[in-house]
């Protein structure tokens, strides 16, 4: 195990608790139907025209749920993706968000993940940005990533800036997930050390 | 309900069979203090009247000396200990000492405080140090409460308490997102009640109760749009208070008496 992560540190991904569960609750009027009574529950980012999602998100970069993977810092919208040419969050300036405010229609929020929790933005960006009309929510990537999912689904006028997080959190089922992805999940590791 | 009657009965037909036990007192010399469980049901006073609450000495004496030892043992950050009138024991500390005294309420013998059933802010706008952020803990072991609070202004950070309390977490969220607290070492930090482009924090007190912006649905951008707030009718505020006095018999009444602690004497 150790060694795997070892080896894959920068391919090791992370599935997004980003896949919010939505539920659905019955309507109330009367019908004939049994199974009408029951509460469903569906994952929130496998809805058709829910909008374009992050499903999961790691170093190297990002996976959307409508199958795409994008390497590096993304630029998000409600139905289209850009790469984002910036290095770190010291890097976020009038420049690197100035594709967000000239918009059209223009957005009500930008949703900007700065990678890891500590990260900070410079407060002459955030009033820019706040004199151009756009309201910021500046978070972690991970929590800026369920965010934008959420109001994605809304229909809300949003975009998303996202840099890659440096540390991660990184749980049995992500390990499990990434190697079924691979195809990889029923070899045997034990094998490769002989070797 | 029908149990506080039911015990009231019980106790009332004991005293007059001469049944009812006096409560032992803990000794003030002993360095760790016992605690009595059951110290709420014990009363030695007859007391008739159904719709007076009736007093209860001996938790107060007991609460009273608990609140002593708290400030004994942790003289450093323990500035004040109160007790309401409804024998409700609040601490007052200092915000450096928020994990410390925490943990110890939570962890000590004597405390047991494992319970964390309110976290939550208040703002004094008149005061220095404007926001009091209170802490409400339970003892389930004693069946006893506690009150701890602290002080903050808008810009210094506390402490948070996730680390001693897990359930302080949304709870603090509250708080930063209501007040402006910041809570350093918190897990999570962002706002949980009010909406992702929303500025300002609702529950301080030069907040106006309408807020500054309002959403309506814009037909010809067909989307829903923030503007600047407009009130059909101008803000009216009302002095609701009485000419006559409430409660003559309460002029003097104080919220909280103070607990003399003892001075440490160099």
């Amino acid at each position: 195990m150790l060694r795997q992560l070892i080896n894959s540190t920068a391919r090791v991904t992370c599935q997004s608790q980003r896949m919010g569960i939505q539920l659905l609750q019955p309507r109330c009027y009367q019908s004939t139907s049994i199974d009408e009574d029951k509460t469903t529950a569906t994952i929130l980012n496998q809805e058709t025209d829910s909008g374009l999602m992050v499903d999961a998100y790691s170093q190297a970069g990002f996976r959307l749920n409508n199958g795409m993977k994008v390497l590096g810092p993304i630029a998000i919208f409600p139905r289209s993706v850009l790469s984002w040419k910036v290095k770190s969050a010291e890097d976020i300036n009038e420049d690197s968000l100035s594709l967000f405010h000239m918009l059209e229609p223009k957005i009500d929020l930008l949703v900007i993940g700065v990678g890891d929790k500590g990260n900070k933005v410079d407060p002459r960006v955030v009033h820019y940005m706040k004199n151009k009309g756009i309201t910021l929510e500046i978070l972690p990537t991970e929590t800026a990533c369920t965010t934008f999912n959420f109001l994605n689904q809304e229909r809300r006028y949003v975009a998303g800036a996202f840099l890659p997080p440096i540390s991660l959190r990184i749980t049995d089922e992500d390990l499990v997930q990434s190697q079924r992805r691979r195809n990889k999940l029923f070899l045997s590791q034990d094998e490769d050390s002989v070797f | 309900m029908v149990r506080g009657w039911a015990r009231l009965e019980r106790l009332v037909s004991a005293a007059q069979n001469g049944r009812i036990a006096q409560c032992q007192l803990p000794k003030r010399k002993r360095k760790v203090l016992p605690r009595v469980a059951g110290a709420r049901f014990c009363s030695t006073e007859q007391t008739l009247h159904p719709t007076i609450r009736p007093v209860n000495a001996v938790e107060r004496t007991t609460l009273t000396e608990y609140g002593q030892y708290i400030a004994e043992c942790m003289p450093k950050y323990v500035q004040k200990v109160q007790i309401t009138a409804g024998n409700e024991l609040e601490v007052l500390i200092a915000p450096e000492g928020v994990i410390p005294v925490l943990t110890f309420l939570k962890d000590h013998t004597n405390g047991q405080y494992t319970c964390l059933t309110d976290l939550c802010g208040v703002d004094m706008p008149s005061r220095a140090f404007r926001f009091e952020v209170v802490y409400n803990l339970l003892s389930v072991r004693f069946n006893s409460r506690i009150r701890v609070k602290t002080y903050t202004d808008e810009l210094t950070p506390v402490d948070s308490a996730c680390e001693v309390y897990a359930g302080a977490n949304w709870y603090e969220r509250e708080v930063w997102d209501m007040y402006g607290v910041f809570f350093a070492n918190h897990p999570d930090l962002r706002r949980i009640l009010t909406d992702y482009g929303f500025e300002g924090h609702p529950f301080r007190k030069d907040f106006p109760l309408s807020g500054y912006v309002e959403v309506r649905y814009d037909d010809e951008a067909k989307r829903v749009v923030v503007e600047p707030l407009e009130l059909a009718q101008e803000f009216r505020k009302f002095d609701l208070n009485a000419p006559w006095e409430q409660f003559p018999k309460f002029r003097d009444h104080v919220p909280a008496e103070d607990i003399p602690i003892k001075e440490e004497k160099e």
